[in-house]
């Protein structure tokens, strides 16, 4: 569970960073973290990273199959969730630049 | 890329991912159900789910329907698969070449339990591996659709590389219903990529090497090697487990099968990552020396049907295989979306071509999961006197699909109708499995999470139903 939990929080951050570095433009980010865009980049790829290790170090060869595993839900679910404007609910972040 | 080189890739992609994607869903569908085929076959059987440890009284019971006295020396393909935390009663199974069936025992007593002779799990093993068509084609059918799958994904991944990454995490509901169903299409497909890929190849090359090796009869198990330990004394089943225990540590969930004069114990498949089907008997005691995975299709064995895996990662593999099948039911979907597009705009009339792709994608899609819900109604509801218990489930099966094939067909709005059907199936799961097994239970989860999937399915028609009903 604790690998689960890991590979969850570790690829949920790379999903909010890989969003968060979008070009408003697109009209998905309805977010920013307030880093430069080579940090985002970095975190981007470090958080997954440090989340493998961990899962890997908690349950061998399984936590390399729950960190793969684990990727394509809570990738579907952050864009669940941004689709469908969760995020402005829950802070009410009313960005007009992005609603344009 | 030239639009010529392109418009060739999409021609590709969507005639390669049609007759393909049905296949697909129906392996990725059954694969996922299959991933839960012990809890399945629990539900099927309400009396088996019972939580008690095994006895070695139990375990003589069992043997003494294993090995019947004064018919020891008869050939028997009969086995006894001991009990284990996801299945816990013994299993007296036999294998006919599409179900496994025989009488559960319950692990304390040894006793027969009074269960239905129901398809099971197996139902959909074979389903997955086969298609219930004769082995050999069925086998082989598999295997081409599996290789087959790279072309879709390869040229799926042509078509959208310029923008795999940007639009990795794009959807667009509220966009057109074409643009949504392929936002949708491309969310799954580029998330899911990798795991598809080697789930979709590791499935087709197992099936290939299974194919290879019936061509190549080769005895059931290797021959243990001359040894110089001594036999056991006793030929009881009790003292080869004791056997099994001391040499591998845990047996709960291996087999005995009589082979011979012999008795053989294998290890369970579960102990570890690679399927080695390391065994034991009476006359040679102590197994072979394996490597931990002793060549390439054991490894394959270990990635795609994950025996080892335990409850997180056995419900991050169902998933995977739902969201496989809702990879290949959007293209389907779109497929269907497209062709209509084009073929109104050559021929306002309706077309014959059209409809069978309509009707395909609805018996894909709908139907089959209208059958499976058929099927899990039917374990638990009186059979029809004429046919057999498990031959009433196979038929019903097969015939409400057919019948939502043939239902597609003649009416235009079938899908919704059936949708419809779908929801009441899906929502009436929990309400059949209360009134038909005691309401105390020793594995409420279980049946909980099979029913759940239910509603949870139901639910998913009923929101399609009203989509289909506004737009």
């Amino acid at each position: 569970m604790i690998a689960l939990c890991l590979s969850l929080l570790g690829w949920a951050a790379a999903c909010l960073f890989h969003l968060s570095v979008q070009p408003s433009y697109r009209r998905r980010a309805l977010y920013r973290f307030p880093y430069s865009l080579s940090v985002q980049r970095f975190l981007r790829l470090l958080c997954p990273t440090i989340a493998l290790f961990g899962s890997c170090l908690y349950e061998g060869i399984v936590g390399l199959f729950i960190w793969s595993f684990s990727a394509p839900f809570i990738s579907m679910a952050v864009t669940f969730l941004n689709t469908f404007r969760i995020w402005e609910t829950l802070f009410q972040r009313h960005d007009k630049a992005l609603n344009h | 890329m030239s639009p010529a080189l392109r418009s060739w890739i999409v021609f590709f992609h969507r005639w390669t991912g049609f007759p393909v994607g049905v296949g697909l869903f129906v392996l990725f569908a059954s694969g996922a159900l299959v991933t839960f085929n012990l809890e399945l076959q629990q539900w099927m059987q309400p009396q088996t789910a019972i939580l008690a440890p095994e006895t070695t009284n139990g375990l003589t019971h069992a043997e003494k329907l294993l090995l019947p006295e004064g018919k020891k020396d008869e050939k028997t393909s009969s086995f006894l698969r001991l009990p284990f935390n996801r299945d816990p009663v013994f299993r007296l199974w036999q294998y006919d070449g599409y179900f496994f069936h025989g009488p559960a025992l319950h692990p304390e007593t040894g006793q027969p339990l009074p269960t239905r002779d129901v398809v099971g799990s197996s139902f959909f093993n074979t389903l997955h591996a086969y298609f219930f068509l004769p082995n050999l084609w069925g086998r082989s059918l598999v295997s081409l659709l599996g290789v087959i799958l790279l072309i879709p994904l390869i040229t799926g991944v042509i078509l959208h590389w310029r923008r795999f990454f940007s639009d990795l995490m794009l959807f667009r509901p509220h966009a057109s219903s074409h643009r949504s169903w392929l936002d949708f299409h491309l969310l799954i497909g580029t998330l899911t990529l990798p795991l598809v890929f080697i789930i979709g190849l590791s499935g087709g090359i197992l099936q290939i090497q299974n194919i290879l090796s019936s061509l190549v009869p080769s005895p059931v198990h290797r021959s243990l090697p001359p040894t110089h330990s001594p036999p056991l004394s006793s030929k009881s089943l009790s003292a080869l487990e004791a056997q099994g225990k001391h040499v591998w540590g845990e047996t709960a969930g291996g087999f005995f099968m009589p082979i011979g004069n012999d008795i053989y114990l294998y290890r369970p498949d579960q102990a570890t990552f690679c399927i080695t089907r390391a065994h034991i008997s009476t006359t040679h005691p102590i197994p072979r020396t394996l490597p931990y995975c002793p060549d390439f299709h054991s490894i394959l064995t270990g990635i795609h049907l994950m025996r080892w895996a335990g409850p997180t990662m056995r419900w991050l593999y169902f998933g995977l295989g739902i969201i496989g099948a809702f990879l290949m039911a959007s293209g389907l979907i779109l497929f269907y979306k497209t062709e209509r597009r084009q073929i109104k705009e050559r021929s306002p009339s309706s077309s014959w071509g059209l409809r069978v792709i309509y009707a395909v994608n609805t018996a894909t899609i709908i139907g089959f999961s209208i059958a499976t819900l058929g099927l899990l109604w039917s374990t638990r509801l009186p059979a029809l006197p004429v046919l057999p218990p498990r031959s009433w489930e196979t038929a019903l099966f097969f015939a409400l699909w057919a019948g939502s094939l043939i239902h597609a067909l003649c009416f235009r709005k079938a899908a919704r109708c059936q949708l419809l059907l779908l929801c009441i199936m899906g929502l009436g799961l929990l309400p059949v499995d209360l009134l038909t097994r005691p309401l105390v239970t020793d594995r409420p989860l279980l049946f909980l999470s099979v029913d759940g999937c239910g509603v949870a399915v139901g639910l998913l028609s009923l929101f399609a139903y009203r989509r289909s009903c506004l737009s």
